[in-house]
């Protein structure tokens, strides 16, 4: 069987969204179907608009979602109608050599809805990392429907999906921070925020935010930043290695995607130092390093997809801390839009005017 | 206090031969230790100092990687006494900086020293390579810098642990994190690499490709553990780590050789989510330029490792052990014995690649 609902495409390359009638498959074999409660606006929807992810047009955009499971199809036993769950764009197969080898969030090969959702006449959609979440219903392969707590907006446990947890994991699943660490953050989008508030998390001693954009870095301050750079005014290495007593930090993130930003996080680390890389250039960009300079500052030059993180764990964890008040995901909810904003939406965020919109459905 | 007057290789001036010249030695003051070198390895770092590579301070005494014996103490030494069997390190943990402070004394940034200068005959200062200096019969270093192993190694093994071979082990083991079951690749089978190769056996890994553009380099890598070899100038070798691995690469890529074009091999040559390690030391002039979004894309780790990050007092008793069991083949590095007025003739056996390690026998 099959269900009419609303959900937004991206039809052809560069041309603005359009809410349309798409059909959603009720589940198969370990599928289930989700009833969307609510979606963040992503970077990468804006992307796969632009086509810089791959051609497969026409896209049904949105995986930064929360919800209730409609239905279950055969074999399902992770989770039942009615429950709450984040959806997920890492579900380990179980199969590759990273699962194998009991690295799950390596998994190359993660799972998704056999069948496919398509456009009223029937022609297929590409989901957005293999979800498609702006639409009121979605199709998705159970693995990667995470069930949390219930007590948690769907507004804010949505972003959990995708950025917020990139961020949150790439402070303190791939930079490993820990208590005591400096961090500076560069590039205090929801993503960087989100690092932010990962580090003071795990216990961080100096949080350095930095930014071209003065409101931004007061958002930061909100998420745990102790202190800020405006780049735009101040060398951004120099002050970093001023708050650090002149050494640098222990962990530097950089969440913009840019050789120059790269750079500044190379830089502006102590010796031995990890940069962690969340930010996504674009194809054309190119980092150039001395290669003593890399032998020499020693360290690890590291990059985090999802924040290396592995849902089933990660999610209820981040989910639970935010509950009892030591995570504040609220705050990334910069405002609520209905589907068809969608498209004002990115233009808001290529503006730096919001952290996240969130689609409500 | 008592000035010992002995023979050791010192580089004056950039770039001419090194000389042997008379050497003043003095007895260890508060917290040093003078000792007698038995043995030490010709190390491309010996031949960086002489061409002004590392830095200006000429004249330098030259040799770092050895072992030997505690002649003397100095006041309130109390890790090693007089006869005891040791290794030089380079790296003494100060136990103050921040590194140290924290927990992590492989990364200590303030290594210990001797405060006491050796010098010429006529009083001038020389500057010990890598704070030891031990093309020499006696040196003298902070007491911490000598870590007592087990005499029954045989110096010339022992020694080479001070620097290149542990390098190498610690690069694999250490900073790389290879482990059992994982697949490894080694960039440049000189001694560090062939350590690394060693190392990487030692740790379990499953498959150990070693590269080089120097067949017989290749042969003795097999020596040391690794279970297939590609020759670079015949074949593509990131098309054939990727064909030895099932198409998918290795998951540690080490890099001994120093160099931007070997970098992007290792760089190219992992499997998703891979570390590269770079233990090769680069010069100055080079760049490493790589597209960023395969830098995001690629996943892993790029690090780079000094002195294997090894901690000395741990890792040097616990590989000559390793050694005596027989699960270690030092001896191997050693490809010729030679005297203290042969170092010279032995960086240019060491430029032609005709060597894994020539070591002065005192």
């Amino acid at each position: 069987m099959s269900n009419q609902v609303k959900g937004v495409i991206a039809g052809s390359r560069g041309a603005p969204v359009t809410v349309e009638d798409i059909l959603v498959p009720d589940p198969g074999p370990g599928e289930v179907l989700v009833r969307v409660q609510a979606c963040g606006v992503c970077h990468t929807d804006l992307h796969y608009r632009e086509g810089a992810i791959n051609d497969e047009f026409p896209f049904l955009l949105g995986h930064e979602a929360a919800g209730t499971v409609e239905s279950v199809g055969d074999g399902v036993t992770n989770v039942a109608r009615g429950d709450f769950v984040i959806i997920a764009w890492r579900a380990p197969c179980g199969n590759c050599r990273s699962c194998l080898r009991g690295r799950p969030w390596y998994c190359f090969d993660s799972m998704n809805a056999k069948q496919q959702m398509t456009l009223a006449d029937g022609s297929p959609l590409s989901p957005a990392l293999g979800i498609g979440a702006f639409t009121e219903l979605t199709l998705v392969h159970s693995g990667q429907a995470v069930k949390i707590d219930p007590a948690a907006s769907a507004a804010a446990a949505g972003l959990i999906g995708c950025g917020v947890m990139a961020g949150l994991g790439a402070a303190v699943n791939t930079g490993g921070v820990t208590r005591g660490d400096s961090v500076a953050v560069i590039g205090c989008g929801g993503v960087g925020d989100a690092a932010i508030a990962g580090s003071r998390l795990a216990g961080a001693h100096t949080i350095i935010a930095v930014d071209i954009d003065d409101r931004k870095l007061e958002w930061a301050k909100g998420f745990g930043a102790t202190h800020t750079v405006n780049s735009t005014q101040t060398d951004a290495v120099e002050a970093i290695r001023e708050l650090t007593g002149g050494n640098g930090v222990d962990v530097a993130i950089e969440a913009v995607g840019n050789p120059a930003t790269y750079e500044q996080a190379f830089f502006a680390r102590d010796l031995a130092g990890t940069v962690v890389l969340v930010g996504v250039p674009s194809p054309d960009m190119k980092i150039e390093l001395p290669m003593l300079e890399v032998f020499g500052r020693g360290g690890a030059l590291k990059s985090s997809w999802y924040g290396d993180c592995l849902p089933t764990r990660d999610f209820p964890m981040f989910i639970d801390l935010h509950l009892q008040g030591r995570l504040d995901l609220e705050a990334f909810v910069s405002e609520t839009i209905a589907l068809g904003d969608v498209e004002e939406a990115f233009h808001k965020m290529e503006r730096g005017e919001v952290l996240r919109s969130v689609v409500i459905l | 206090m008592a000035i010992n007057e002995v023979q050791g290789v010192i580089a004056r001036s950039k770039g001419a031969p090194v000389e042997l010249v008379p050497i003043l030695v003095p007895d260890p003051g508060a917290g040093e230790a003078l000792v007698r070198v038995q043995a030490c390895g010709v190390c491309h770092t010996d031949l960086h100092y002489r061409e002004g590579a590392i830095n200006d301070d000429f004249p330098f005494l030259l040799g770092h990687e050895a072992a030997g014996i505690v002649e003397k103490i100095g006041d309130g030494v109390s890790n090693v006494v007089p006869g005891d069997f040791v290794i030089l390190a380079w790296r003494a943990p100060c136990g103050q900086c921040r590194s140290c402070v924290r927990g992590r004394p492989w990364y200590c940034f303030s290594s210990r020293n001797a405060e006491q200068k050796m010098t010429l005959a006529d009083g001038s200062p020389v500057s010990p390579a890598l704070g030891i200096g031990a093309f020499c019969d006696l040196t003298l270093v902070d007491a911490l810098q000598a870590v007592k192993v087990d005499p029954a190694a045989s110096p010339l093994a022992a020694g080479l642990i001070g620097c290149g071979i542990m390098a190498g082990l610690g690069a694999a083991i250490n900073t790389g994190g290879v482990s059992r079951g994982d697949s490894v690749a080694v960039i440049g089978c000189g001694g560090v690499g062939n350590a690394a190769v060693a190392g990487a056996q030692l740790a379990g890994a499953n498959i150990i490709i070693a590269v080089d553009i120097d067949d017989r380099k290749l042969d003795w890598a097999k020596g040391f553990g690794a279970t297939t070899s590609v020759n670079s100038t015949q074949t593509d070798p990131v098309a054939a780590i990727r064909e030895l691995t099932g198409g998918n690469g290795v998951n540690v890529a080490i890099e001994a050789v120093g160099n931007p074009t070997t970098y992007e091999q290792a760089f190219y040559a992992r499997d998703h989510a891979g570390t590269v390690v770079l233990v090769g030391v680069p010069d100055p002039t080079m760049k490493i330029e790589l597209p960023l979004i395969e830098v995001f894309g690629r996943g892993g780790s790029l690090k780079s490792s000094w002195y294997g990050d090894c901690l000395p007092t741990r890792d040097f008793p616990m590989l000559i052990d390793l050694y005596l069991q027989g699960r270690l083949n030092l001896d191997g590095f050693v490809s010729e014995r030679i005297t203290i007025d042969d170092v010279e003739a032995a960086f240019e056996r060491m430029g032609r690649g005709e060597v894994l390690r020539s070591v002065v026998v005192m």
